[in-house]
């Protein structure tokens, strides 16, 4: 049971952290890297509010420990503005109101852009696939699927604003 | 006046827009206080038994535990039950548990998995007593009586019709009763039909838990909660603890969803007591598991008796409707009266007999639920209308257009009028489905349904303020929570088109009862409707203080000045001039600048003429048609079209109202289709495991799903606002139901719509057509 | 909820969970000698079930982390079977190459299970050791007749899938592959448009042997040997399912029902 020593990339930024075995990075992010963005809501798995991209994949951040992030890079809400540009994913989410109490939102956000690195032109029903990885009790996912449907179109007609690590 | 900001009626980015796309958001859930103690509790296993002992002394000296509480620590003079009108609810178990999650035991540690490992060494010696999991067991003769002794509770004033008694019956803790014209209505109908309906229970489901920081010290409490309603619950903590009101502060910021559950006390007390004994602050944060056992919707049974003329008009209703409450009042009442009173539907009666029992059994207390009695009741009402209808052989388009309260008349004696169009409302959602289209495809059907409840909450009373700074930015001080549905973007956009001020100027802070105005709660749908009227006279007050004020300083009369983004406008047209307010402040009262802060009140009228003794603050009317299909193999309902319609009156922002539709309709939908809490006759829950209990995915969602907001700008509200939020989620599982009768032939009266039921009622049909 | 006997029940979740010790497993035999001595062990792989079994109250007091034993991570035929190592996720078994021509139906079926989010990262293995009927895993691989290959102290042990309910496996046995016999060119329907109120699974080959996988969420899949050649067993026999929250009459009306339209998928009828 002694503290493990873990190297990773935490938003873009080589991190030495020292954890013990039973912590998860819901808590490592939240109480030990003061990164709150990610929320805990069901601690199960099933709602997805804690989702943080590791490796650029979405992960319930309640199912996964914290050691396991050695040699891995992960990408949470904090890291997603680039030198307080917003992402267009973020941008999105404004204009069309796709949150509503913001408790989904983080995770929501980063399983869509998941989505868009793995499939750069996704359909209607790929974007209400992927986001029927997390819920949402408030919204009635439309103006989400909205808020992605814009940002497709725009990449098809412009390219991405910013470059997808 | 040309050229004049357009701030009301557009979807403006959200207030909160910024801090909840980037994460920056803070939660109660992520409030962290310097020495902040991690509580966790022991909940009964058993439905229903007698505490015969409780053995803490293992778990008192366990590793990094603080305090260890059972209601023997509670002191004798506090008053430790809560309830709304009812207090029946003890902080921790006293002599016995009533339902499984009943709280035992709680330990306050240094960490949750010190209080957790704790609380396993705690033992508790049961002697079980019979359960009742359902209101038919709580209701027989032989049912044990879960209150022996009658809780303290009161009665609240009632006018025209309208009276309750608390404990009427065994295991039944309110009735709530109205009644409307002679009975003698239903002697001349052409026919009565009586029908029987069951409304399941969801859970609320909202992803932020239910959670309180709670810090008392030298004489003070001072809790963080996630919590609707503030200023009552400060009533409520003082109660308990026996302090002055004044010497509590409660602290509520973004709430992660409600959903009406995050009324009153929930965490709050458990937290208050451990902290009062550690002198710390302490954390108090369910589980989604716990959420779950915490506060529900009422599971209901409602038995409606209508008579008719042979042409379709409605003469007389008369409804029993029972509630399953739980183990413990909480809002039950409440609900038991909006039930009750909307049982009728947006039509014209000449008699109306209503009673609503809150049945008390051995689960989950329930509570206030998104639509609050009115989706239950529109679920029985909006289905027998229709089934009336066929049973007529009237298109039930016509019986709801032949029966529907007009515009501005009264639903019922002494009532406030209909302050939407119904027909205008039944007509959008026809046609989004192609309601009177004549070509049917075979299992094919088409429903509809009118929402129905009164909105605004019932001598609801908010106060405002409103302050222009120096150089005419603003702050909004008012208490309604912000928990998802956009309040505190549509007060500063109230605010911003009253003082032409751009919404980036404008702050609306979080609560805190030492300073915020008092709001009664942010539930009812009364955020715009009741306080937005406060808040609308605050800005309309203060920038009457500020154009005073420039009267004086330009010396001429306040009736010529106008301001605009914090510049005194002068006169109009292109002479006009223009002072910025900065220097013209400055200029009088110094440097330091000045605030120029009015107060804004709104209260509904109190009239004893009006049956709940005041008049309906607005009507919330949500108008649903849905196009399903039925496989009359394995009884599947595929919802091919879902249309909802709510009456905003006038949408402050376009886009926040159109969420609130799109949510609610869907949360109606997987109440329709599938949602629901599953209780054994154990009174175990089955379905507690949050992956396994099933709320709507995105997949979900019908892929013709449509939500049209209308602004018919009736409404009492600022701008002609009404409240929303609610409205769509009570037409959905009725429209569907009534499109399965269109479709098949059969009818579903209990929810959800399962496929089992579906099937069930077709073979029933067929047994009955074989028969005939 | 943990449910403690003496007491009631306390809502535990990852932030309860106790100390606990970390092995990452390099090799198969070295996560057998750790399973051999650990007392309440918990293997890792894609990690996405493991916040349930601590919501229980259920936790371990090692986590044996597998996901770099890189033989656990293959897909690959082997004669006439298809292997899958038990560590492959979701979403690269599904979307393998192999699986199409193998065994028609199966990538359709396998696309289905969970979610996106789930898919990346759980683990075939990990579905099924899960033992949830809910998780789909145990369901497709029944039907396919499966073979579960365990690594144990004393050598490889073979299973058939559908027999995992009732297993007691030895102390020290790591899952290591899941091997499906693909000689006789089978082919997969998986009806799950009820889910999770009821899913079939229906499996038949070339020599017409069959079988038929029903299941709710809350009950163990019922396994029926289908032949086509045999005029004995043209539908299934009713099945007591004891469904905490559906009736049996409805349960066998609907996998009658699926029944029928499977064989009508397969070219059966």
């Amino acid at each position: 049971m002694i503290p493990m020593e873990i190297d990773f990339i935490l938003n873009g930024r080589a991190v030495t952290g020292k954890v013990s075995g039973n912590l998860l990075l819901a808590d490592y992010l939240r109480e030990h890297l003061d990164l709150k963005g990610a929320k805990i809501g069901c601690s199960r798995g099933a709602c997805g509010s804690c989702t943080v991209l590791v490796n650029n994949i979405p992960i319930a951040a309640c199912s996964y420990f914290a050691f396991q992030l050695d040699g891995k890079s992960v990408l949470t809400i904090e890291g997603l503005e680039r030198d307080t540009t917003l992402h267009d994913l973020q941008q999105a989410f404004i204009e069309h109101a796709a949150f509503q109490c913001g408790y989904c939102t983080s995770g929501m956000i980063l399983v869509l852009k998941a989505m868009l690195d793995h499939e750069p032109n996704p359909s209607r029903d790929t974007v209400v696939e992927w986001i029927s990885s997390n819920i949402c009790r408030c919204t009635g996912y439309a103006q989400i699927i909205a808020a992605a449907e814009a940002i497709i179109a725009m990449r098809a007609n412009t390219g991405p604003t910013e470059a997808v690590s | 006046m040309s050229g004049a900001m357009r701030i009301v009626g557009v979807g403006l980015p959200r207030k909160d827009a910024l801090e909840k796309v980037t994460g920056r958001v803070r939660y109660t859930a992520d409030v962290d206080l310097p020495g902040m103690l991690h509580a966790k509790t022991l909940r009964s296993s058993r439905a229903h038994a007698l505490i015969r002992s409780i053995d803490v002394t293992a778990a008192a000296n366990a590793p990094g535990v603080r305090a260890v509480l059972t209601s023997k620590d509670v002191p004798s003079h506090y008053m430790a039950v809560y309830g709304y009108n009812i207090k029946d609810q003890p902080l921790v178990a006293t002599d016995r548990v009533r339902y499984m999650g009943d709280i035992i035991c709680a330990i306050a540690a240094d960490t949750e998995e010190q209080a957790a490992a704790a609380l396993a060494l705690v033992s508790v010696a049961y002697d079980d007593l019979p359960v009742v999991a359902t209101m038919e067991a709580a209701l027989a003769a032989d049912a044990p009586e879960l209150f022996p002794e009658a809780p303290f509770g009161v009665v609240p004033g009632y006018g025209e019709g309208a009276s309750a008694v608390m404990r009427p019956r065994k295991n039944v803790c309110y009735q709530f009763n109205y009644t409307t014209g002679p009975s003698s209505a239903f002697d001349v109908c052409d026919f009565v039909y009586e029908d029987v309906f069951r409304f399941s229970r969801m859970h609320h489901y909202h992803l932020e838990p239910f959670v309180t920081v709670a810090s008392a010290r030298e004489g003070r409490i001072e809790v963080w909660a996630s919590n609707q309603n503030p200023f009552p619950l400060r009533k409520e903590l003082a109660r308990i603890f026996k302090v002055s009101e004044s010497s509590v502060t409660v602290h509520v910021g973004t709430l992660g969803a409600g959903f009406g559950s995050k009324n009153n006390c929930k965490t709050e007390p458990v937290a208050v007591m451990l902290s009062l004994m550690t002198k710390r602050p302490v954390r108090f944060c369910l589980t989604m598991e716990e959420n779950a056992l915490t506060n529900t919707q009422h599971a209901a049974i409602l038995k409606l008796k209508t008579g008719v003329m042979k042409d379709g008009i409605l003469v007389a209703r008369q409804s029993e409707i029972l509630l399953d409450s739980g183990a413990y009042s909480d809002a039950s009442p409440l609900v038991a009266e909006k039930a009750g009173y909307r049982i009728p539907g947006p039509y014209r009666w000449k008699h109306i007999d209503t009673a609503c029992l809150c049945v008390m059994t051995n689960t989950a207390p329930a509570g206030p639920f998104r639509g609050f009695g009115g989706t239950q009741a529109s679920w029985a009402s909006e289905s027998q209308l229709d089934m009336i209808a066929r049973r007529l052989g009237l298109d039930p388009y016509d019986m709801r257009v032949k029966n529907m309260i007009s515009l501005g008349e009264p639903f019922v004696p002494g009532e406030s009028g209909m302050d939407s169009d119904l027909k205008e409302g039944l007509d959008l959602v026809c046609a989004e489905i192609g309601y009177h289209d004549k070509v049917k495809k075979p299992f094919f059907g088409k429903g509809i349904s009118i929402g129905f409840k009164d909105g605004g909450g019932i001598k609801k009373a908010a106060q405002a303020r409103v302050r222009i700074l120096t150089n005419g930015d603003a702050i909004v001080n008012c208490s309604s929570v912000e928990m998802g549905q956009g309040i505190r973007t549509a007060m500063t956009q109230v605010v911003g088109e009253i003082l032409q001020l751009p919404i980036e100027r404008i702050s609306a802070p979080a609560i805190n009862t030492d300073h915020s105005p008092f709001c009664e709660g942010t539930n009812a749908s009364s955020g715009v409707a009741v306080t937005g009227r406060a808040v609308a006279q605050a800005a309309r007050d203060a920038r009457q203080k500020v154009l005073d004020f420039a009267a004086m300083q330009l010396q001429c009369d306040a009736s010529e000045l106008s301001l605009e983004n914090g510049v005194i406008v002068q006169g109009t047209g292109p002479n006009a001039q223009r002072h910025p307010m900065g220097p013209m402040v400055m200029g009088f009262y110094g440097g330091p600048g000045f605030e120029f802060t009015a107060e804004g009140f709104f209260m509904a009228p109190v009239d004893h003429r009006a049956p709940l003794e005041s008049p309906c603050v607005f009507w919330e009317m949500g108008w649903g048609a849905a196009e399903v299909e039925v496989d009359i193999e394995t009884g599947q309902v595929k919802v091919h079209k879902l249309v909802t319609s709510g009456d905003t009156g006038r949408s402050i922002n376009p886009l926040v109202c159109k969420g609130q539709e799109d949510g609610a309709a869907v949360m109606g939908y997987g109440q329709a289709m599938f949602e629901r809490m599953i209780y054994n006759d154990a009174g175990e829950l089955l379905n507690i495991d949050p992956l396994i209990y099933r709320v709507p995915l995105a997949e979900d969602v019908p892929s013709h799903f449509v939500t049209i907001t209308q602004q018919q700008g009736h409404g009492p509200g600022p701008f002609g606002a009404k409240g929303a939020g609610e409205a769509t989620i009570l037409p959905v599982a009725s429209a569907i139901a009534n499109a399965i009768e269109d479709a098949v032939g059969v009818r579903i009266t209990e929810l959800p719509i399962t496929p089992e039921r579906v099937l069930e009622a077709l073979a029933r049909k067929a047994k009955a057509e074989l028969r005939s | 909820m943990l449910a403690i006997d003496s007491a009631g029940l306390v809502a535990t979740s990852f932030r309860t969970l106790p100390p606990l010790d970390v092995v990452r497993a390099e090799s198969v035999g070295e996560a057998l000698q750790e399973l051999r001595r650990a007392k309440r062990p918990a293997i890792l792989a894609g990690g996405t079930d493991l916040p349930a079994r601590f919501n229980v109250g259920d936790y371990p007091d090692i986590i044996i982390d597998i996901a770099k034993i890189k033989q656990l991570h293959a897909v690959f035929i082997d004669k006439s079977e298809l292997v899958i190592g038990a560590a492959v996720t979701h979403q690269s078994g599904s979307t393998h190459a192999l699986l199409p021509a193998v065994i028609p139906g199966f990538q359709e079926a396998w696309k289905k299970i969970a979610n996106m989010r789930i898919r990346m990262s759980g683990t075939l293995g990990g579905n099924i050791m899960s033992r949830r009927t809910r998780y789909e895993g145990a369901i497709l691989l029944a039907a396919l007749n499966a073979q579960l290959e365990f690594a144990t102290l004393s050598g490889p042990l073979f299973m058939a899938a559908g027999d995992l309910w009732d297993a007691e496996l030895p102390v020290a046995s790591l899952l290591q592959s899941i091997r499906i016999p693909i000689a006789t060119k089978p082919r997969l329907d998986y009806e799950r448009s009820l889910r999770p109120i009821f899913t079939q699974a229906f499996y038949v080959d070339d020599t017409g042997a069959g079988r038929l996988v029903s299941a709710t969420e809350f009950v163990r899949p019922h396994i029926w040997a289908f032949d086509r050649n045999s005029q004995s067993n043209p539908s299934p026999e009713e099945i007591d399912f004891q469904d905490p929250v559906t009736g049996t009459a409805y349960l066998n009306q609907v996998r009658a029902v699926f029944f029928m339209r499977q064989m009508t998928r397969l070219g059966l009828s």
